[in-house]
């Protein structure tokens, strides 16, 4: 390390070179840290501004608690900008009779909050995961107890599983969308009876008829658990493995039977590990916006969801399409490039990312403590 | 699985059925994209057909022979307005400017200057007249602003961004002249129009000659495309219509089957009330479709043609010959040289595609039918994607095809040294705190949803990569300044930064398997750390890390949000003859004409199942990629 020191020996070429490729590596490694950092900071820095405020409370509150509105901006004789919903500006507008409007700008889906869209894309979720949680653990329970590892039909199912994992989520939207939006089946009375129907026969005073469940909360939930589920039975089924095989040998001994010893010998233990298979399966549907977007979400919805329920009952409630986090982001994004929208489209993907990446977060620590605490 | 009907059976059953839910998918999935899918060929060959029926075939090949042509006059035009900037720039705008302080002075100052000019004598009265007449032109003139006379400007000469103050200062120096004059333009302001034509004149002969020879062929495309699209448009029509009264009289039977189980004379009421509505839209719909007599609609096509050969003939002459004379003219301006050199090149390929399609339409009959391996054929390697607009649809999958290629290519360009540089340097040589640290920070980075990278590429990295690829030190590089705000280099970038985690975390999974003995051998040999990384360990993984780099390909053609959003959506072939600047373009691609087009897109129309030919696609390739990797994955393990 002295440099003056007269018996150090020289660098040679060699280890010169060496230290060069060797600190290429390094530099690659931080050019991608350095990236997400750089995203981040940027998206943190622009998106909090909309989140909080400078007055108490602090935090936004209309921002959550609205859904998006048309925004106006204009300004009057003296200059004074403005910048309120659609809805406010015309309030405004015959209150204050007696200023000009000058400039007057309308800028779709900028105004108002996100709670609309929380709110679906919380309701995709949840109804996805149901679904998903239901098929998947089943499917990793059969794939992880009854069959043997070299059963063939297994190993087809296994393959398709691997095959599934890797479709591209636009052909699982195409897919969801050609079937749930226009082929289920749906009961209807004759009025509502479409030309476009597959086939439809009479029942219980209507009709069954294949003619699909337009876009609805249903059919994007149910394109979601498709997809989701090789995620979660890949995840399952490796927790379930990991149970020690010793826990059913011994409950076998005690004489239970297979589903017995299911339940009370392997599930519970491998409860953190479904657990963790949810976290990734739900961080990894919040974030699809192809498929949500051909099957179930609408740019502009006057209501929010639970609304519904009341006026339309269930079936009203999961028919209906909702708004969604990405697909209003994608919406955003389309519009074209002014300061006034750029609150709003930093706000969302703020809100968005703290979502995804909450959910990214605590899938990753909870696979960590499980790695580290489960050793038998 | 046995029929066991005792509860254990029961449990079995259920969570098998469970299991046997992902084959079903998938082959669901194969199916009905498949099936999907497969009505599009008869569909698209009946336009195929209906278009060559109508004569709209042969104006195509019309179209690309001109095409041809505009390209040549596209870069002439550019070589004539930058060879005038470079010879003329200021002077012209001189001109423009000077003509509105001319018009100026004749709207307002006209009493003034008459006030000037009826005062006779050579009195000292005249001189102070003159000094307050200088005044007043020169503040009127100055009162309409640089703005207002770029305004002006820039319709004439696009390019220009400002007017000097010197411009302005000469052009109220001739204005003043003018007026004291009588109303007389100064000789300069008519020297530069003389200059201009004088020293440009060879060009815009030049462009001249090439205009009035290809006169010809356009007037003969518009007489084939009018006469083709109207019977074209009728076809169009009647085969929708045909399609709708199909559909119906399916509906009728179902109705009228039901009538016979029917009891109740009050539903049967309603349900005859139905029928007969079935049956006066089928007669409606009867009564739309025109039948046209296809064999004598075509007949002015066929007259039309007869001449074309003479036509080509004399553009072949001419064309070849004008672009020798631009030899002979000497460029001040490089870019002129440029755009010169260029149409030079341009020649020999316009003249090929003048032989091409002379004989393709010499050959051309209308009676030729249309096979489905033809129908097959266009859209697989058809050239052109255009829908939505009111003439013929098409569906020719290259365009797309290349924009996705061309895009993931670009990806991995960037993702597969970065991620495999990452994965060796973290799998070898960092410490275990920081590979603790840095291993779940990538894995972190695969969760970012791709909608947010997208707008985050619209607002933040597609401002910055232009920017940056106008700044002087990077001017070398082919294609820079990019012009385009989204293009391909963008997508890709944003889309390498998708795949660099996926890519990273399968090869440091390989880099991992590799038994330690290796490790251990070779640095008992002696190897240093690094040459062991490299040469021993990394090629023992090479499967491995090639499965990784397949599998973050995969990822990267089969994305959607991002080419969505940044990859600039235009649906026509990269032009690869620009070299490495291909990049600063804006394409289309297969995931994003998906989510782009499925909004117009009704059940059972020709261009909803033209979305599930190229999904078909879009699974082929990722099943394909999925069974190489696996293949190979397994391959290692063993």
């Amino acid at each position: 390390m002295n440099a003056s020191n007269p018996f150090a020996k020289k660098k040679s070429l060699f280890e010169v070179k060496e230290r060069i490729q060797l600190n290429l590596l390094r530099l690659a490694c931080y050019t991608i840290i350095g990236c997400a950092i750089f995203i981040f900071s940027d998206i943190v820095v622009k998106g909090a501004p909309t989140f909080f405020k400078a007055e108490a409370p602090f935090v936004n509150t209309e921002f959550f608690t609205k859904s998006p509105e048309i925004l106006s901006v204009w300004h009057d004789q003296d200059g004074v900008k403005y910048s309120m919903t659609k809805s406010d500006a015309d309030v405004w507008q015959t209150e204050n009779p007696d200023l000009q409007v000058i400039d007057l700008h309308d800028y779709a889906a900028s105004g108002g909050g996100i709670l609309g869209p929380l709110l679906g894309t919380g309701l995709l979720v949840v109804c996805c995961m149901i679904l998903a949680l239901f098929i998947g653990v089943s499917a990793a329970i059969y794939l992880s107890e009854y069959c043997g590892k070299h059963d063939k039909l297994m190993n087809l199912v296994r393959l398709s599983i691997l095959n599934l994992a890797g479709v591209p989520s636009i052909v699982f939207a195409l897919f969801g969308w050609g079937i749930f939006c226009h082929m289920a089946p749906i009961h209807v009375s004759v009025s509502e009876l479409s030309d476009t129907t597959l086939w439809a026969f009479p029942f219980a005073g209507g009709y069954i008829s294949f003619q699909g469940w337009d876009t609805s909360l249903l059919a994007g939930a149910c394109t979601l658990a498709i997809m989701v589920i090789p995620v979660i039975i890949t995840a399952c089924e490796e927790s379930l493995q990991a149970v020690p095989k010793g826990f059913r040998e011994a409950s076998y001994a005690l004489g239970a039977t297979q589903w017995q010893t299911i339940r009370k010998a392997v599930l519970p233990f491998a409860v953190p590990g479904v657990l963790t298979a949810t976290v990734l399966g739900i961080t990894r549907v919040a974030g699809e916006t192809a498929p949500i977007m051909l099957t179930a979400t609408v740019t502009e919805k006057g209501n929010l969801p639970f609304n519904t329920i009341v006026d339309e009952g269930v079936w009203g409630f999961f028919s209906q399409s909702v708004q969604a986090l990405p697909f209003h982001i994608y919406t955003l994004s389309k519009l074209p490039a002014s300061e006034n929208v750029k609150p709003m489209q930093y706000g969302s993907i703020f809100a968005f990312l703290l979502l995804v990446m909450g959910f990214a977060l605590i899938s990753i620590l909870l696979r960590n403590r499980i790695r580290k605490k489960l050793k038998w | 699985m046995g029929l066991n009907f005792n509860s254990a059976g029961i449990v079995k059953g259920f969570f098998g059925g469970n299991a046997y839910l992902a084959i079903v998918f998938l082959l669901f999935i194969c199916l009905f994209l498949f099936k999907s899918g497969i009505g599009f060929i008869p569909a698209y060959k009946n336009e195929l057909s209906n278009a060559r029926k109508a004569g709209l075939e042969v104006s195509n090949m019309i179209d690309y022979e001109l095409k041809g042509y505009y390209a040549i006059s596209a870069k002439l035009n550019q070589a004539f307005t930058s060879e005038k900037r470079e010879r003329f720039g200021e002077k012209e705008i001189l001109k423009y400017v000077y003509e509105e302080f001319e018009g100026l002075l004749d709207d307002e100052l006209e009493d003034n200057i008459d006030g000037y000019l009826d005062i006779d004598e050579d009195t000292t009265e005249k001189a102070e007249a003159k000094t307050t007449l200088l005044a007043e032109i020169d503040s009127a003139c100055r009162g309409l602003g640089e703005k207002f006379l770029l305004s002006k400007v820039t319709p004439r000469i696009p390019s220009t961004t400002s007017i000097s103050d010197d411009t302005i200062d000469s052009a109220i120096e001739y204005a003043q002249q003018y007026a004291l004059n009588d109303y007389e333009t100064p000789e300069e302001i008519d020297q530069i129009l003389t200059d201009i034509a004088d020293q440009m004149g060879a060009l815009g002969v030049i462009n001249k000659d090439l205009k009035k020879s290809s006169a010809g062929l356009e007037k003969l495309h518009k007489t084939v495309e009018t006469s083709a699209r109207k019977t074209y448009d009728i076809l169009k029509n009647n085969y929708k219509l045909r399609n709708s009264i199909q559909k119906l009289k399916e509906g009728l039977v179902k109705q009228s089957g039901k009538l016979d189980n029917l009891t109740d004379s009050e539903k049967i009421a309603t349900q005859e009330t139905l029928i007969s509505e079935i049956q006066t839209k089928i007669d409606e719909a009867k009564s739309k479709i025109v039948e046209v007599d296809t064999e004598e609609a075509i007949i002015p096509i066929y007259a039309a043609l007869e001449g074309h050969p003479a036509i080509i003939e004399k553009l072949r002459a001419v064309v070849p010959k004008n672009i020798e004379k631009l030899k002979d003219i000497d460029f001040i301006s490089p870019e002129a040289k440029e755009y010169a050199a260029a149409i030079e090149e341009l020649l020999p390929q316009y003249l090929e595609i003048l032989d091409e399609q002379e004989t393709s339409i010499s050959n051309w009959t209308h009676e030729t039918k249309v096979s489905y391996f033809a129908a097959i054929k266009a859209f697989f390697f058809g050239l052109d994607w255009k829908t939505g607009s009111n003439r013929q649809s098409l569906y020719g999958l290259i365009p797309l095809l290349s924009g996705s290629l061309l895009i993931s290519l670009v990806a991995m360009c960037f993702a597969v040294p970065l991620a495999i540089g990452t994965a060796i340097y973290v799998n070898q040589f960092a410490s275990k705190r920081e590979a603790g640290i840095l291993k779940p920070a990538i894995e972190f980075i695969q969760a970012i949803p791709s909608v947010v990278l997208g707008l985050f590429g619209i607002l933040v990295v597609g401002g910055l990569l232009k920017d940056w690829s106008a700044s002087p030190l990077l001017s070398w590089l082919p294609g820079f300044p990019i012009n385009d705000r989204l293009n391909v280099l963008l997508a890709g970038i944003l889309l390498a930064f998708m795949a660099s985690p996926t890519i990273f975390t399968l090869a440091e999974d390989a880099l991992n398997n590799v038994p330690k003995a290796f490790k251990e051998a070779s640095l008992a040999m002696g190897a240093t750390r690094l040459q062991t990384s490299l040469k021993v360990i990394l090629p023992a993984a090479l499967s491995g890390i090639i499965a990784a780099i397949m599998l973050g390909f995969g990822r990267v053609i089969g994305e959607t949000m991002v080419v969505l959003l940044v990859a600039g959506n235009k649906a026509k072939i990269p032009n690869f003859s620009e070299g490495i600047a291909v990049l600063g373009q804006p394409v289309h691609t297969m995931t994003g004409i998906i989510a782009q087009e499925y909004g117009e897109a009704s059940p059972g129309s020709t261009i909803y199942q033209s979305l599930f030919m190229v999904g078909l696609v879009l699974f082929t390739i990722s099943l394909i990629i999925n069974t190489i990797c696996q293949r190979i994955l397994a391959r290692q393990q063993r």
